[in-house]
């Protein structure tokens, strides 16, 4: 019993990368109707341009997240286009037709990925690593790690800053407008295309730093990008597709639940413990936990 | 996954039940379709497609399973007694795909059920309308689409004699089906059969020739995806149907190829054809 809190506390700090891993996705798909099985992927590239920026330039990895965010801002910006060709127009099933193109692009990136990069597993090195904070009172005991704390105080900042985006800006207003009724949203002088594009490459810029944080706390190969997609979906589902405000939540749930696991069972179930929740859960309730998803 | 399913079963059933090969194959293919009813009950009553990653999560979920028990031999995965016949298997392997086609050409093209699949294609509240269970539909169609799977996975383990969880729940069996379906025309049934000639010649050339550059199939694979769903959305064979029949100017028999449909009628008035029908 002397381990509950330190568990809770470790749940709490996964769940916070968890936060950021999900959150885009979730945005793309309410606002497009785009399930990118590549999100893994964009976590891998980032992680590895922080990898290789940090070897550069020295800089901590946490200051590099502006940078790599604008890198991968681009990207995403200029294959918005290309997703968008795909699932509109006269072709059968929109939504499939996305996730085909983007099991596409996800193939392709870790092909190119395993070409550059090697199978090497590679973390970037922080100061911040090396510190915690320690609490101690008899038998109580407490370990926070300042890395983790960074990740989590990250999530909670972009969460914050999508949250008021969303809500108190113009640009936040057209988005909401798009995710609700496209032609609607068109006839009241939104630009979808532009809103779009820019929306998806904040989603893969979220991503790219998240794989930063992801590169320092843990470590990055070039073929870990899947698991990270299936956290992702999990996170996105459990909170109903689509359904933002589900996510940080849905997001330290599971963290918790893998950190239960991991003290109290065996590390090598939670990906099976998490499968089996998710499915009791979707039986009960198909619209995530609030019952709000699409 | 399913391939994984079945490839297990007839593993654990020869290897440790001493059953015959035989009897596990079937075994192997009722043991993917259950698997499909329990994983599809939840998963297809969400609408859209995304129950694909749902089923992609659980094959990662199965290949963990695998590596950490005792009676899948963990990682170092499984040998089963050599059989070294390859003929044997190469009918054992025709009958599977043969019977699988004939039972999905008599299901799909000739029985009511292809129709209630077609109409939920089509629409899936339309269909709803008419009195039809979507949901008891997809799952019929999902566990009719895992028990040939599972019959296969049985075959090719006694077959290759060794499998282990990479191997029966990899990446490279997903990722080669999804290009021969998209290659080839998603929603037909011979369109899949000419993604994979299609494939397995591109694959043995590549193997015979860039075998260093092992990476690069996955490049490939994913560009001809990416390709396929930018410039032929219908896939080789469902361009073919179309580009036939609008040459002909025929209507295409809305019940038969429903998916072809969508785009004929942007393909009319884009090229202006003449309507006979």
């Amino acid at each position: 019993m002397e381990l509950l809190p330190q568990v809770i506390l470790d749940g709490i700090l996964i769940g916070g990368i968890y936060i950021t891993i999900a959150i885009g996705f979730s945005l793309v798909f309410g606002v497009m109707h785009i399930i990118d099985f590549a999100v893994g992927e964009w976590i891998m590239l980032g992680a590895f341009l922080g990898y290789y920026l940090n070897g550069w330039t020295g800089l901590d990895p946490f200051a590099l997240l502006p940078v790599v965010f604008v890198v991968f801002f681009g990207i995403g910006y200029l294959i918005q286009p290309a997703i968008q060709r795909v699932i509109s127009g006269h072709r059968g099933n929109p939504l499939l037709m996305g996730l085909v193109f983007t099991f596409g692009i996800m193939l392709i990136i870790r092909g190119l990925g395993l070409t550059i990069f090697g199978f090497y597993s590679r973390s970037i090195p922080s100061k911040l690593a090396a510190s915690s904070w320690l609490f101690e009172k008899g038998d109580f005991f407490l370990t926070v790690p300042f890395v983790r704390l960074a990740g989590l105080a990250f999530a909670v900042a972009i969460t914050l800053v999508l949250h008021y985006m969303l809500k108190k800006t113009d640009f936040g207003t057209g988005v909401r407008a798009l995710a609700q009724h496209k032609e609607s949203a068109g006839l009241m002088g939104v630009d979808s295309h532009k809103t779009n594009c820019i929306i998806y490459g904040i989603y893969v810029g979220i991503s790219a730093m998240t794989g930063v944080l992801v590169c320092t706390i843990f470590s990055m190969t070039p073929m870990e990008g899947g698991r990270y997609t299936v956290l992702a979906f999990f996170v996105v589902v459990l909170a109903g597709m689509g359904y933002l405000p589900g996510v940080p939540w849905a997001a330290l749930f599971l963290g918790l639940i893998q950190s239960i696991f991991i003290v109290y069972l065996s590390a090598s179930y939670t990906l099976l413990a998490v499968f089996v929740v998710l499915y009791i859960i979707l039986l009960i309730s198909p619209k995530g936990l609030f019952g709000r998803g699409w | 996954m399913f391939f994984g399913v079945g490839a297990y079963t007839t593993a654990i059933l020869m290897k440790l039940g001493g059953w015959a090969f035989i009897l596990t194959v079937p075994l192997g293919g009722l043991f993917a379709g259950i698997l499909a009813f329990f994983v599809g009950l939840p998963t297809l009553r969400l609408k859209g497609s995304y129950f694909a990653i749902g089923t992609w999560a659980l094959a990662l979920a199965l290949q963990q399973l695998a590596l950490i028990l005792d009676i899948t031999g963990g990682p170092d995965g499984m040998r089963l007694p050599p059989y070294l016949n390859p003929s044997y298997f190469y009918y054992w392997m025709l009958g599977v795909v043969g019977g699988t086609f004939a039972l999905y050409w008599i299901l799909l093209e000739w029985a009511p059920f292809g129709l209630k699949v077609r109409a939920i294609r089509e629409d899936q509240d339309g269909a709803m309308a008419l009195g039809i269970n979507p949901t008891r539909v997809k799952v019929q169609s999902f566990v009719l689409s895992a028990v040939p799977v599972g019959l296969l996975g049985s075959i090719y383990a006694y077959w290759i004699t060794f499998i282990d969880p990479l191997s029966a729940f990899g990446d490279i069996l997903t990722d080669q089906a999804v290009v021969m379906a998209v290659v080839g025309g998603l929603g037909t049934l011979i369109g899949p059969a000419i993604g994979a000639v299609i494939v397995f010649t591109f694959k043995t050339l590549f193997w015979a020739y860039l075998s260093d550059y092992q990476v690069l199939y996955l490049i490939i694979l994913g560009v001809a995806i990416a390709l396929t769903v930018l410039f032929l959305p219908n896939g080789l064979w469902g361009t073919f149907i179309n580009y036939r029949d609008s040459s002909r100017g025929m209507r295409t028999q809305s019940v038969s190829r429903p998916r072809i449909d969508a785009s004929e009628h942007s393909d009319e008035q884009e090229k202006g054809a003449p309507e006979h029908g």
